[in-house]
């Protein structure tokens, strides 16, 4: 049993948000305006490696960025 | 002489030849007149500052500790299959401890009492590497525990904290391939608006998950499982980013109704001091006037 997103490249998290994603895109106007508001958060990851990489990199906003 | 400064000039010339020891004294009080006087301007100023963000600290810790109990609720929801199926990690386990902090500073012990406990994590589990959330105590445990950082996250629970934020985190962690048995995540838990204490949770991987010794009891497929391990771990961090959050906003709250206290105490005896030499000034001045007129 195994799954097509995963089969895809996406972990469960990323299908997990995306899910949520479409859901909150149909809410009816006033709870989808509380719902996007949530939906707008974004970090900052470095890897590290012996010692800062430097690599600052934005995460996503809605998080359904594809393995490429 | 400073003496000469408030003085009218006529009486001032005539303190010039005897003005020894008695008088130095007075003058360094007039000195200080001014000094004290902008101090304690400074200080009242920082007592203001220091007072509205101890109210904003402590509206936030109202909402913050509203969102820690719903986190709750999913943090137990991913240990509670951990105490069923008995999960634990093995002794030489290459464990991922998961620091959690935040950008914040100005709230008491909160950074250091987590650094300190995850130096003891990794003074006993000397295989592990370190993810950590949050600059301060990155800057902290950057200091001696650099090599063994593998991945750090800045800008995380700006807000309140959000499930999506955590399930981020919990994806840059497995995306950026670092091979771990189980996952501490190390928090601070908010025992009551005073207190909090540096706790450690586990999360488990799909490796110990797939040990359990009472696995069996579930009717579970290892595609499902390792769903579970992503979700958990989310959940884990949900948990532990809402419980940290409420404990930092406390912690604040009570750091800058310390600092108010302070600096009120300061301000009562810096105008006690300035009184005091004001006073002893005019008194000075009216001495020299009599002098003065005596020995017309």
């Amino acid at each position: 049993m195994s799954f097509f997103w995963r089969e895809a490249g996406l972990t469960y998290l990323q299908y997990a948000n995306v899910s949520a994603k479409a859901l909150r895109n149909v809410l009816k106007d006033q709870a989808k305006a509380v719902a996007i508001r949530r939906e707008e958060q974004f970090a900052k990851v470095q890897v590290w490696k012996d010692g800062k990489q430097g690599d600052t990199r934005v995460i996503d906003a809605s998080g359904n960025k594809l393995n490429l | 002489m400073f003496v000469v400064r408030t003085l009218p000039r006529a009486a001032a010339n005539t303190l010039l030849v005897g003005a020894a020891s008695p008088f130095t004294p007075q003058a360094r009080n007039m000195a200080t007149l001014k000094e004290i006087s902008m101090r304690l301007k400074s200080v009242s100023n920082i007592a203001k500052i220091t007072k509205s963000m101890k109210m904003i600290a402590s509206t936030k810790v109202t909402k913050a500790q509203r969102a820690m109990e719903a986190a709750r609720v999913y943090g137990n929801s991913a240990t509670a299959l951990y105490t069923h199926a008995e999960t634990t990690s093995a002794a030489d386990s290459k464990d991922l401890v998961i620091v959690v902090s935040s950008d914040r500073g100005l709230c008491g012990g909160i950074h250091s009492s987590l650094a300190k406990g995850t130096r003891k994590f990794l003074h006993e589990h000397p295989n592990s590497s370190l993810a950590i959330i949050g600059q301060k105590a990155r800057a902290q445990l950057q200091r001696d525990q650099r090599a063994k950082i593998a991945i750090t996250f800045d800008g995380v629970s700006k807000n309140l904290p959000t499930w999506n934020e955590a399930a981020l985190v919990a994806d840059e962690i497995f995306k950026s391939g670092v091979q771990f048995d189980t996952a501490q995540v190390v928090y601070n838990q908010f025992k009551s608006v005073i207190a909090f204490d540096t706790v450690t949770v586990p999360a488990h991987s799909l490796k110990s998950l797939s040990e359990s010794p009472k696995l069996a009891a579930y009717e579970v497929e290892e595609p499902v499982l390792k769903n579970f391990e992503e979700f958990t771990l989310a959940n884990t961090l949900y948990w532990g980013i809402a419980e940290g959050n409420a404990s930092e906003q406390a912690a604040k709250r009570t750091a800058m109704e310390n600092a108010t206290k302070n600096a009120d105490e300061m301000i009562g005896k810096l105008t006690l001091t300035y009184n005091r030499s004001r006073q002893a000034s005019i008194t000075n001045d009216l001495i020299d006037i009599i002098t003065g007129a005596m020995a017309i």
